[in-house]
């Protein structure tokens, strides 16, 4: 496993920077984040600490033996992970970002083309983010148990900080609803997946163990894949990944009209900061959500808290 | 008789060596025409799919028919064993050793078609293709005019070509 995961963040890179990498790679299992800055250090942040990539050692700490990208550099991986074909990928750069085989999202950033001031594009590409992906089975297998009632799922809202696992953990639940698990047998999900981190999809397949009854809408916008899912898959349940806008607020509660179940996932450090954000508020009153599951790190610690539908702690693990 | 078996197979040979030339001519046509066709089929994935070069490439694939069906197995092949080496450069080795039956100019202009890839814009990227099928209909025009009159030439220039070696023996 440890080998595919190197093998699979290798293959990021083009084959004249990949030797760079090599000797990092066997941390494969650990790394969180590869940064990539034109003229600067390239930084890994592995179980939470900040490294430096050293073509010989590895990994180190001092930043004067790290290895240094140069723009030309920067440019061969960005083409690289665009298949050489940034054109099949503007419409995510517009928005920053774009996911690759694997399911690993690379963030981008670089001069930015305004059209009627409105983001057309990015050009000279120099800062890239590359957020491995982490496919953890059996995280979801301790929160389950709180998430059914009378053998019924729960429409769930699962709330953390970025990098604190929400999407690892929505993707498993995904898995243990579509597969089936001891409460309850396997169901249709439906999966609206806006940036292909969940079932990280390359060419239409999942790359990640979703469940095979898993149906993924991959890179549609969350608020209109909700209504195409219902309409098309006729899921029990519907997955999705922050849930953000008015937009997509108005669409789950047409989801919710019409029968289906809901898990979704929300950017925010705790309960409290969910029910300040005014585009949630209204959900949170009409008590749409019965569980909340808090990913939080407290001193390197990771805390898994689950709230019920009146904000009552039921579990803190 | 000696002689005259001799002049035969003269003809023969020197005559079915017009006939080889007319063959190949028909191939190189057939060739640029399934070229042609492949580049439009790339064409399409990339304009309505938004795919991207391997993708379309993948897609293509199952939809053009023998030589071009081969090269783009080989090519898709390398891709993926060679992971990391560039798609421009995958195409231009696999052009250099897979398409047969075109000139050499003929094949510089298609090993080079990748090296224009990688457009942000995808209409950028559809012209690039375009253009390229626009020359290959120019090239393919000129040799469909050309071949009866040159198909011809090859042949009368074969018989020609053997009767005078015939005469040279006796």
């Amino acid at each position: 496993v440890k080998r595919e995961k190197g093998q699979s963040i290798g293959m990021l890179f083009p084959m004249e920077i990949r030797q760079q990498f090599e000797a990092c790679l066997c941390y494969a299992e650990e790394i969180e984040e590869i940064r990539i800055r034109a003229e600067c250090p390239v930084c890994v942040y592995r179980e939470g600490l900040e490294y430096y990539v050293n073509p010989n050692k590895g990994l180190c700490r001092e930043r004067e033996e790290a290895y240094v990208t140069g723009c030309m550099e920067v440019e061969k991986i960005f083409s690289h992970l665009c298949e050489d074909s940034p054109y099949a990928f503007r419409e995510e750069l517009k928005q920053g970002f774009l996911t690759v085989r694997g399911g690993h999202r690379i963030g981008v950033a670089g001069q930015v083309i305004l059209e009627n001031e409105k983001v057309t594009g990015m050009k000279n590409i120099r800062f890239l983010n590359i957020r491995i992906a982490h496919e953890k089975i059996g995280v979801a297998d301790s929160v389950l148990p709180y998430l059914f009632e009378e053998g019924k799922f729960l429409n769930t809202m699962i709330i953390s900080s970025p990098r604190d696992g929400k999407t690892t953990l929505l993707r498993d639940l995904i898995r243990l609803l579509s597969d089936g698990n001891q409460i309850q047998e396997g169901i249709n999900v439906g999966v609206v997946d806006e940036r292909s981190e969940i079932a990280g999809c390359y060419m239409g397949i999942p790359q990640n163990r979703i469940g095979a009854r898993t149906d993924v809408l991959d890179n549609c916008p969350k608020s209109s894949g909700m209504m195409m899912l219902i309409r098309s898959m006729a899921p029990k349940v519907i997955a999705i990944d922050e849930l953000g806008g008015n937009e997509d607020v108005a669409a789950l509660k047409k989801v919710l009209h019409c029968g289906c179940r809901v898990v979704v996932t929300i950017h925010a450090a705790s309960l409290d900061e969910v029910k300040r954000k005014r585009e949630i508020r209204e959900l949170l009153q009409d008590k749409v959500f019965e569980r909340f599951i808090v990913l939080s790190r407290e001193e390197d610690v990771r805390r898994i808290r689950i709230y019920g539908q009146g904000g009552e702690l039921l579990c803190l693990k | 008789v000696l002689k005259i078996m001799g002049s035969f197979f003269l003809l023969m040979g020197v005559g079915g060596y017009g006939v080889s030339l007319v063959v190949e001519y028909e191939r190189r046509i057939k060739m640029l025409q399934g070229i042609e066709h492949m580049i439009a089929v790339l064409c399409e994935y990339v304009t309505f799919e938004g795919a991207t070069l391997q993708e379309a490439l993948k897609s293509t694939k199952k939809r053009v028919e023998e030589v071009p069906k081969e090269f783009l197995e080989k090519v898709l092949k390398m891709l993926e064993e060679k992971n990391g080496i560039g798609i421009e450069t995958v195409w231009q080795e696999n052009c250099e050793m897979w398409v047969p039956y075109l000139e050499e100019a003929e094949v510089k202009r298609l090993s080079g078609l990748f090296q224009k890839c990688g457009y942000l814009e995808r209409k950028m990227q559809v012209q690039v293709f375009e253009t390229y099928k626009r020359e290959l209909q120019q090239s393919i025009n000129k040799l469909l005019e050309q071949k009866e009159s040159k198909c011809r030439v090859y042949y009368t220039l074969g018989v020609m070509s053997g009767l005078f070696f015939c005469v040279l023996l006796w």
